[in-house]
């Protein structure tokens, strides 16, 4: 397993995302621009720059049915693009955010969309006909701090968020008119817009990235002291994971299955962590095998099930001598990760090929040849 | 001696590498800024624990962390008082080319000799091992230039001293 | 390293200024009036008259103030030091008295009575120049009586303030074996206090050493000496403590004493001189430093130097292996646009650099420092 193609497209890469049938990507080069790329005959050809916000845009989704670009931008707008001919016409989203939008995600479905602020809030948009525009609705005064990610459960109806008050939230989002109420497989489907399914304190500052599992049924986010924490059973009684490595937190995290995810960040290199037989999460390996990780770094994973525990991790420990400067040299990276998508069409449940990007405005796609494989 | 100063620096720099994780982080309390939380500290939740690292009485380093901006700043050790004002003259000359160094904050915070402030835009174009190799090559150098600087005003003073005095003769 | 001549050309005995004035007097025909009246160290007064009526001559005059209260000058110079201004300038000069009204001293220059050579000429106009430091040796000699002529008789005597500039008045103490010179030191400037008591640590250094074995003993202490008991606390409190230098019998013998005298009086302003001259020193050794300095973080810049080469390749990898050799020439080509734009910027940087700090040397330009205060 390894990177498949690197590309550098900018100086530095805020967000990006792929088209439904991964030929173009849109990401934004650190400025108020999307820029959209397609390979033509092996070669990268800009085609469209998305050119309405005013301040830089931190994310960017590409419906994967819908072929609908959302983005969201520290100017405290959203633009919802669609593409009429070979124009991107953009409609404006009302957020009613007096802080920057931070992230932003369509839902499964695909009716609505979620963006997380530094007003503290998470607004979910959905389309009204009769309008014709976007509306949103908010969750407030849930959050302490900046909503820094957001991600939707597959039934559609709950979203988790991150923040930089340290805590992971589960919502739902339920909309009359917009949800159906028979899909209920999860009780929480019950639950009115906005209401707060579960509060997880497990972090002792700033969380990222938040993620669901393909299934649903595991949950997975990241610590800036870091750890990684997996929680599994998301309701009343949650059952969670801290996983510590030794290496600088990360940024953010994908699912490749149900038993194993991938996370980026400080370090330049994603790391593997798998779930065994028992389903105890721990780390495996660095992805970019230029670094071989030392078989102390293989913390055991620890399974507290009690809340509100802090894991006690030094966070500035590091009392080895030797410096590692070959950590931002010559790898697929060369500095911090910030983003990672996975490359699937509809109805994968596993993420074979997935794409970085990072300050270091390179887009990296990597390919699992066997999911068996990156465990070795 | 030069053991110690190794290991001082060497604890900055792994200090360094933990705490430069930064991002950009648009204001939370003011509509449409973006200003580094280390120095407006509107936001508690946005600051880690300011970490101090002290090689003795006289030579320190404190690191303030914040979501998207780091600050560092250090105190150069001045044994007499030649070398006090040497630093204090060498420091702030610097402090006003701080456009030269562009992660130089003009002026120190309170107790120390100099400081720099680093956002995530720094990071952005500047390698961050290479920016933590300057911030610390920057510490070793001050020491090294003030007690240079130091030998050649008492070599210069030696001559004009014997100078004057040989007018007498 | 500074020179050392050069630190000492600013205290020039003769004016530049009056040495000047006098050159082109004498060098050129002059069919009118002449007429200059100029101000040396804000107290000291020249006027320099030609009249056309008088080709051959050009009146001098001198004021200065009194180097000591208890020496006052109200009716002109004492008799003894008109005599030894007429031995100096024996042929040239000729006394006018009583002098121009305001002045101390006029003297009717006759310049016919110049010596033709031109070494020799310049020379006779430096001295006619010099006649503010002759006075002033003479009046300080004068207070001193003449250390060498063992009169017993006189005790241990009171300390005598001097007045050479204004604002800085030293001490002088006359002993049995010696006199004592007592500089009590101020500076504005905290710094400056710190260049010279550094600059006076190694003055008393170099004293012991053997080369200087034979020059006055030099002592530096922040509290007033003993001899200074019962002076007005005004006159004691100083943030550069106080130097003073044993003037034994030998420092004075014979042609010394003048020069001796000189340097005393112009101790005040030779040790401001170095400290201003220090300041540049150290301000010229920081700018070197900050380039170097500066250049580090210079090179953290992504795409600088050798990380440059491997972002450019890395860059081009990736989709397309056919490709890639004819990109990879074409990524150098670029580079190489990068690499000479570059260059020009730090030339231009270089430059106005450089033009900064060749301003530094005229500061030691002697004439800038003839206003010492």
């Amino acid at each position: 397993m390894a990177a498949v193609a690197i590309h550098q497209f900018a100086q530095c890469i805020t967000c990006h995302a792929w088209s439904p049938d991964h030929s173009m990507v849109a990401f934004c080069p650190n400025n108020n621009e999307v820029h959209i790329y397609k390979l033509v005959r092996e070669k990268w050809e800009k085609l469209h720059v998305l050119y309405k916000h005013d301040q830089i845009v931190s994310a960017i989704d590409w419906s994967l049915r819908s072929n609908k670009i959302v983005t969201a931008s520290h100017d405290r707008n959203s633009y919802v693009w669609n593409q009429e001919g070979s124009e991107w016409v953009p409609t404006l989203v009302i957020l009613r955010l007096n802080r920057a939008a931070l992230c932003v995600q369509w839902s499964p479905k695909e009716n609505k969309f979620a963006v997380g602020s530094g007003a503290k809030t998470v607004c979910i948009c959905y389309y009204e006909e009769e309008n014709n525009w976007w509306v949103s609705k908010l969750i407030r005064k849930k959050h302490n701090s900046s909503v820094t990610s957001v991600a939707w459960h597959p039934n559609n109806i709950l979203i988790a968020t991150t923040s930089t008050d340290g805590k992971c939230r589960v919502f739902s989002t339920f909309i009359k008119g917009v949800d159906a109420r028979a899909t209920g497989i999860s009780s929480s489907n019950d639950a009115k817009f906005g209401e707060q399914i579960v509060q997880l304190d497990l972090s002792s500052t700033w969380t990222f990235g938040v993620k669901w599992s393909p299934s649903g049924n595991t949950l997975a986010y990241a610590g800036h002291n870091s750890m990684i924490y997996f929680v599994d059973d998301v309701g009343p009684s949650p059952s969670a994971q801290s996983v510590a490595f030794r290496d600088l937190p990360l940024r953010d995290v994908l699912f490749v299955s149900d038993r194993m995810a991938i996370g980026v960040g400080f370090d330049c290199n994603p790391m593997v962590f798998a779930a065994d037989e028992r389903g105890i999460w721990s780390f495996v390996r660095f992805l970019d095998e230029r670094k071989i990780a030392p078989s102390s770094s293989k913390y055991s994973s620890q399974f507290s099930e009690a809340f509100g525990k802090l894991y006690g991790q030094p966070k500035h420990g590091m009392n080895n001598d030797t410096h590692d400067s070959s950590r931002h040299r010559g790898g697929a990276h060369e500095n911090c990760i910030t983003c990672i998508v996975p490359m699937i069409t509809a109805g994968d449940t596993v993420a074979k090929r997935f794409s970085t990007s990072g300050l270091d405005g390179k887009i990296v796609t990597w390919e699992l040849d066997n999911v068996t494989d990156a465990l070795r | 001696m030069a053991n110690s100063l190794r290991s001082y620096l060497t604890c900055i720099r792994n200090t360094l590498d933990a705490a430069m994780c930064l991002q950009n982080f648009p204001c939370q309390e003011v509509e449409r800024h973006n200003k580094p939380e280390v120095e407006l500290k509107t936001s508690p939740e946005l600051l880690l624990n300011p970490i101090l690292i002290c090689r003795n009485e006289a030579e320190k380093c404190l690191i303030e962390t914040s979501i998207n901006s780091i600050r560092v700043s250090i105190k150069v050790k001045q044994a007499d008082e030649l070398e006090n004002i040497l630093a204090k003259k060498f420091l702030r000359f610097l402090s006003m080319r701080a456009e030269a160094f562009q992660v130089l904050r003009r002026k120190p915070v309170q107790g120390y000799d100099l400081s720099f402030l680093i956002t995530n835009y720094h990071c952005e174009d500047m390698q961050k091992h290479k920016l933590i190799d300057f911030i610390v090559q920057f510490m070793e150098d001050i020491d090294k230039e003030i007690s240079e600087l130091k030998l050649s005003v008492n070599t210069r003073g030696r001559l004009v001293a014997t100078e004057f005095l040989k007018q007498f003769i | 390293m500074p020179k050392e001549e050069e630190l000492m050309a600013c205290f020039n005995r003769a004016s530049p200024a009056l040495v000047e004035i006098l050159s082109r007097l004498i060098s050129v025909e002059r069919p009118t009036d002449v007429d200059h009246c100029l101000y040396e160290f804000g107290s000291v007064k020249y006027h320099v008259q030609a009249l056309a009526l008088e080709p051959h001559n050009i009146y001098l005059s001198v004021s200065t103030p009194p180097l000591s209260p208890e020496f006052l000058l109200s009716n002109g110079l004492p008799n003894y030091i008109l005599h030894d201004i007429k031995n100096m300038y024996s042929d040239v000069v000729e006394l006018i008295i009583p002098p121009k009204e305001g002045f101390l001293l006029t003297m009717k220059v006759d310049v016919t009575k110049f010596p033709n050579s031109k070494d020799d000429r310049m020379k006779a106009i430096t001295e006619i120049s010099s006649i503010q430091a002759a006075i002033l040796c003479l009046q300080l000699k004068d207070m001193l009586w003449n250390l060498d002529s063992q009169d017993k008789t006189i005790a241990i005597c009171k300390p005598i303030k001097l007045v050479y500039h204004p604002k800085e008045p030293f001490f002088v103490v006359r002993m049995t074996e010696k006199i004592t010179a007592i500089f009590p030191m101020r500076f504005k400037d905290n710094s400056d206090v710190v260049i010279a008591t550094s600059f006076f640590q190694e003055l008393m250094d170099v004293g012991y050493s053997s080369a200087c074995a034979k020059a006055p003993r030099c002592t530096w202490s922040p509290i007033p000496p003993q001899e200074l008991r019962g002076e007005s606390f005004h006159h004691l409190t100083t943030n550069g403590g106080f130097v003073s230098f044993d003037i034994f019998p030998q420092h004075v013998k014979g042609a010394k004493v003048d020069k001796t005298m000189w340097i005393l009086l112009n101790f005040y302003a030779y040790v401001k001189h170095y400290v201003k001259c220090t300041r540049a020193f150290i301000q010229r050794k920081m700018r070197q430093r900050l380039e170097s300095l500066a250049e580090v973080l210079q090179k953290a810049r992504i795409g600088e130097g050798e990380d440059h080469k491997t972002l450019g390749i890395a860059s081009r990898k990736g989709y397309s292996c056919v490709k890639k050799v004819f990109r990879l020439s074409k990524s150098k080509i670029f580079r190489k646009k990068i690499q000479t734009m570059r260059w020009r910027i730090k030339v231009k940087r270089l430059y106005r650099f450089r033009q900064r700090w060749f301003k530094i040397p005229k500061f030691s330009s002697f004439r800038k420092y003839t206003k010492l205060d």
